[in-house]
């Protein structure tokens, strides 16, 4: 009945998972933190363990029908793939693996049955664990351990106890009867660890009196002190916010580390500009964040992993608002839809407050390498300040896509080919911003066709077209590289263009035009999920253009000392790993009260 | 050593009478015409005989299926991506799996010799093209890769062609071909090769290619090595090679390349003779020397210093390993010998520069590295080796590996010493046959050939 109940819940949560290829799909799942009061009441007559653990924990995690998961793992085509592989072959004739499978072969004869099934029965249920502080005040917030193992079968059980036991005692480490809480028994190791067996669950805890609470609560027996961990503020709040069923959530009590640190978990400011652009907003939400969540589901062809911390961006101080979009508006734009898109970023940034203030966001010591860069770039922008002039024309997105790279701009193809890249800039100020960029666009090209004449490459002259009404700059080969193992230079052949107030710079004219219809198809606006960050990969797009360096691959494996025969096989076997995967994405959600992190995957 | 002997000792050996043919002598030969050798190779060479061994070293084999295909896409590879250390690896790849070695040996010979260097030239394409062409004339007509030489578009960018204009002339190329391509310092004077730039006048790259560009050519009369008339480049080389210096320049560099290091005079002059007699054809040229007298005397056993190459490639050869080329490249650079980047116009000049205080501790740190780590590769395993030879008991065991590694029959005195520390050596059998293999290696006698 339980089990039915679980899985129940499970499809419900499915139903909200995330569709990567349909956006209308995504939105219901974003939605979640209005719905905080029938999270509370869910939580309260759901069956997790949370509401049988002591409050007070600094962490937390547990896991739901675990043994299905493992199940489904078993027997996947893709695990097969993976021990059928010339690598995993490689890899079993390593001293270390035979030790450990002749370690894995022992317990397994000594279980009786084989780790997956020991694993599949014994995880069917739920398991959870918690870490709790050893004492108050500063000290080690990890300092003891609760676990709780239910819904095992009781023959399993048994049989998995009894034949634990011996390996117990030859470790040193018997089980002593201690004193039993009511009628259920209770057993020490050394008096540092305790535990207690029933029909179908295992207990056990580091410190008597944890045990004894989760016990009073699991059993219904005795005097129950204090609260549970499912009543805690932190951990409501978590529970309202990210949704109770998972088929794994990790809870971590943010302010009770802080107040065992005494001083904020992470500091103000950053000593990476990058991560100070990417993460720069999470971590000083999480450092005023009660908890910081972490839940896991599966689908049949799905997961999701998804990272949460509560806080209302708008309350931040100015220089922290910078990196994130209203939670009522688009959030930034969706990845343009292009032919075997291979991977993209978008993102939102206010890049000139981020600038300007970036003495608050980031530690001192790196500030010198932004004096370095403004030199650098204003010498290919003589007169102008970048602090004042250039940064100021950007606007708050910009979105990198990697796709097929076009080679109309050959009379063949490089040798070795790499994906073709393009770059859209929103611009705060589109007149100013598209000339400042376009003379620094220009300016590069003239460099890179000096150095071109130095290593006898062909130079390009700038061109331009208009295209679907847009203006296209891009370069063009004086004599056209002829051949079809063209030096790797050739790959790359520039364009820009400006469509309202967006900015595309891209690798070539062909990716070029494609993004200019992207960006003016009405389409573009309609609502979306509010996004902050949005990265995407698509693994077989990717395995496209692999294939077609294959040569290279090869090769390499072949210098580093592999046979020919095998460094084919290997490079197959990688591919149809790669091709297993339909779609990754790394996505972050600014919503009013919370800021959440996915990271999705979908496979075949 | 008179003149007569010195042709006595090119008069071709006879191992009923001159010596025998032993694991000495098929090793020997092994080393010279190839980088190292394996005991299964040597097994193949002592039942094969000396004629048989050389002639299949001198005659074109053909390539095995799995050696084409790895060869082919080691090479795409080069031309793909531009690297120069992609073109590196390629080349250590056939020197290592060729089944003609000599000739890849012979092509590193003349690559020190119309040494050029990518560091001017950037263009793996074009030092892919250079070795090419030194391959297909390694073997062949001197005469040929001469003239090839002086239109190949990376030594025309190397040695400042397209600067070479009829007013103002570049001496760069017209020096080299004198001095380090065909005659030696002393056999041409300096108005020679002013005059010889002015032949090369308008010899240039266009497009990648060789180009003879007619408004930058002097037409005028010149007055090269005695000979006055309209002479162009081609006639200039077939000056060079008329002249008696060049012979004895090339039997000089044959010698000091493959028989030993400090040819006297009177060795050279017949060995140059031959070369004349046989027009620059290579091949026979080598027959003669490498089937020689003086081949297998003395003066030519043990006497050659291993270049770094031949220490490398060599050393893996020799154990049967499987070589990591990407690793190895940088380690031949850091020892002295970085392919298609030779230090000077002079190429290596090998010998006794090979070594000095810290590339002798490189080559013992190769020998620990290669024999009981993986980075470089591994050797093969020497407890299944053992067992496979039927190798029973210590002094059997440094008997084979002395031999193998040293080319030198196992004195008691150093069997006895290498025997007593096989047994002290610490660890599995397996590492104190390792151990063992590594102290041979660290040997002085380790480093020469």
């Amino acid at each position: 009945m339980r089990l039915r109940l679980l899985l129940a819940g499970r499809i419900a949560i499915a139903g909200l998972m995330l569709n990567l290829a349909s956006e209308s799909q995504i939105a219901p799942a974003l939605a979640q933190g209005g719905a905080a009061a029938a999270e509370a009441e869910a939580e309260k007559s759901s069956s997790s363990l949370a509401g049988l653990f002591p409050s007070g924990a600094a962490g937390y995690v547990e896991f739901s029908a675990l043994g299905e998961l493992l199940e489904r793992i078993r027997d996947s085509s893709y695990r097969k793939l993976i021990v059928e592989s010339p690598q995993f072959r490689t890899l079993e004739k390593s001293p270390q693996y035979q030790q450990g499978d002749a370690t894995r072969r022992i317990v397994e004869a000594q279980l009786g049955m084989d780790l997956w099934q020991a694993g599949k029965e014994l995880l069917r249920d739920r398991l959870a664990i918690g870490v709790y502080p050893r004492g108050e005040g500063p000290g080690n917030p990890a300092g003891h351990v609760v676990l709780l193992l239910r819904g095992v079968d009781p023959q399993v059980l048994t049989r998995v106890r009894q034949r634990a036991e011996p390996f117990l005692a030859l470790a040193q480490a018997p089980l002593q009867p201690a004193e039993p809480f009511g009628d259920i028994p209770v057993w020490s190791i050394k008096g540092q660890a305790f535990i207690s067996f029933g029909e179908t669950w295992v207990a056990a805890a580091s410190a008597r009196d944890l045990l004894t609470q989760l016990l009073a609560r699991q059993s219904g027996q005795g005097n129950v002190s204090g609260t549970a961990l499912a009543e805690e503020a932190e951990f409501r709040a978590m529970s309202s916010q990210m949704g109770s069923e998972h088929v794994g959530r990790a809870f971590v009590n943010l302010s009770l580390l802080s107040r065992a640190q005494g001083s904020r978990l992470i500091p103000p400011k950053l000593d990476n500009p990058l991560a100070s652009m990417f993460l720069g907003g999470i971590t000083e939400l999480a450092a005023g964040s009660p908890y910081l969540g972490l839940t896991l589901d599966v689908e049949q062809q799905r997961f999701r992993l998804t990272s949460g911390v509560q806080g209302d961006s708008r309350t931040l101080d100015e220089a922290h608002r910078v990196f994130f979009s209203d939670p009522a508006g688009p959030g930034t734009p969706s990845l343009p839809d292009l032919p075997s898109l291979i991977g993209g970023l978008a993102f939102h940034l206010d890049f000139a407050n981020w600038y300007r203030q970036r003495e608050q966001l980031l530690e001192a010591r790196v500030l010198p390498a932004f004096d370095q860069f403004e030199t650098g770039i204003g010498n290919l922008l003589p007169g102008k300040d970048v602090g004042e002039d250039v940064i100021p024309v950007l606007g708050r997105h910009l979105t990198f896509v990697a796709a097929p790279q076009d080679y109309s701009h050959l009379d063949g193809r490089p040798g070795m080919k790499f994906p073709g890249f393009g770059l859209v800039v929103e611009l705060a100020k589109p007149e100013e911003g598209h000339d400042l960029l376009q003379l620094f666009f220009q300016t590069l090209s003239s460099i890179i066709n000096l150095q071109a004449a130095q290593q006898n490459n062909q130079p390009w002259v700038m061109s331009s077209e208009t295209y679907q009404g847009t203006q296209i700059s891009y370069g063009r080969y004086l004599k056209k590289p002829v051949g079809d193992q063209l030096p790797v230079v050739y790959n790359f052949m520039p364009a820009s263009a400006r469509v309202g107030n967006q900015f595309i710079v891209t690798s070539s004219l062909g990716l070029c035009r494609q993004l200019v219809d992207q960006l003016q198809k009405p389409a573009r606006n309609e609502a979306r999920p509010n996004r902050n960050f949005n990265f995407e990969f698509h693994p077989a797009a990717l395995a496209d253009l692999l294939e077609t360096n294959q040569a290279v691959f090869q090769a390499r494996a072949i210098q580093q000392g592999t046979e020919p025969e095998r460094a084919a096989e290997e490079f197959s076997t990688v591919m149809r790993l790669i091709r297993y995967f339909e779609a990754f994405r790394l996505s972050t959600s600014v919503l009013p009260e919370a800021v959440q992190v996915q990271f999705e995957g979908s496979w075949k | 050593m008179s003149d007569s002997s010195a042709v006595e000792l090119l008069r071709p050996y006879r191992p009923e009478t001159d010596g025998g043919w032993s694991r000495r002598e098929a090793t020997h030969l092994l080393w010279r015409t190839q980088v190292g050798a394996s005991a299964a190779e040597i097994d193949a060479a002592l039942r094969d005989g000396p004629e048989k061994t050389l002639e299949r070293q001198l005659s074109p084999q053909p390539e095995s299926a799995p050696f084409q295909s790895a060869e082919a896409l080691l090479r795409q590879t080069a031309r793909d991506t531009g690297n120069i250390a992609d073109l590196k690896a390629w080349w250590l790849y056939r020197l290592l799996h060729s089944a003609n070695p000599l000739a890849e040996k012979l092509s590193l010979l003349w690559h020190s010799h119309f040494a050029t260097s990518n560091a001017k030239v950037q263009s793996a394409l074009l030092m892919g093209a250079q070795n090419d062409l030194i391959r297909r004339h390694a073997l062949g007509n001197f005469r040929d890769l001469l003239q090839g030489m002086a239109r190949d578009v990376a030594m025309l960018i190397w040695l400042d062609g397209n600067a070479n204009r009829k007013r103002q002339p570049n001496e760069n190329f017209a020096r080299e071909v004198m001095e380090l391509f065909s005659l030696d310092v002393g056999n041409y004077t300096e108005q020679d090769i002013q005059e010889a730039a002015r032949a090369f006048s308008g010899w240039q790259v266009r497009d990648g290619a060789f180009w003879f560009n007619p408004l930058q050519h002097d037409a005028g009369t010149k007055t090269v090595l005695g000979r006055t008339g309209n002479l162009n480049g081609d006639d200039v080389v077939a000056l060079c090679l008329a002249q008696e210096a060049c012979p004895r320049f090339l039997a000089k560099k044959l010698l000091r390349g493959l028989v030993l290091d400090d040819p006297s005079p009177n060795l050279i002059a017949p060995l140059a003779q031959r070369i004349r007699d046989h027009d620059f054809q290579m091949t026979p040229v080598l027959r003669e020397l490498l089937s020689s007298r003086l081949f297998y005397s003395p003066l030519a056993r043990r006497t050659l210093i291993k270049s770094p190459v031949e220490l490398v490639l060599g050393g893996l050869r020799t154990l049967a390993g499987r070589a990591n080329l990407a690793a190895a490249i940088p380690l031949l650079a850091s020892l002295g010998q970085d392919f298609f980047e030779p230090p000077t116009v002079k190429g290596w000049d090998g010998g006794r520069l090979w070594i000095n205080s810290t590339s002798l501790l490189q080559r013992a740190n190769f020998a620990a590295e290669l024999v009981t780590g993986n980075r470089l590769g591994s050797i093969a395993d020497p407890e299944q080796t053992v067992a496979q030879r039927g190798l029973t008991g210590s002094q059997a065991i440094v008997e084979h590996y002395v031999e193998l590694l040293l080319n030198t029959p196992a004195e008691p005195a150093l069997t006895a010493s290498l025997t007593g520390a096989l047994r002290e050596m610490q660890g599995s059998y397996g590492q104190q046959l390792r151990g063992l293999v590594q102290l041979i290696m660290t040997m002085p006698e380790f480093q020469l050939m």
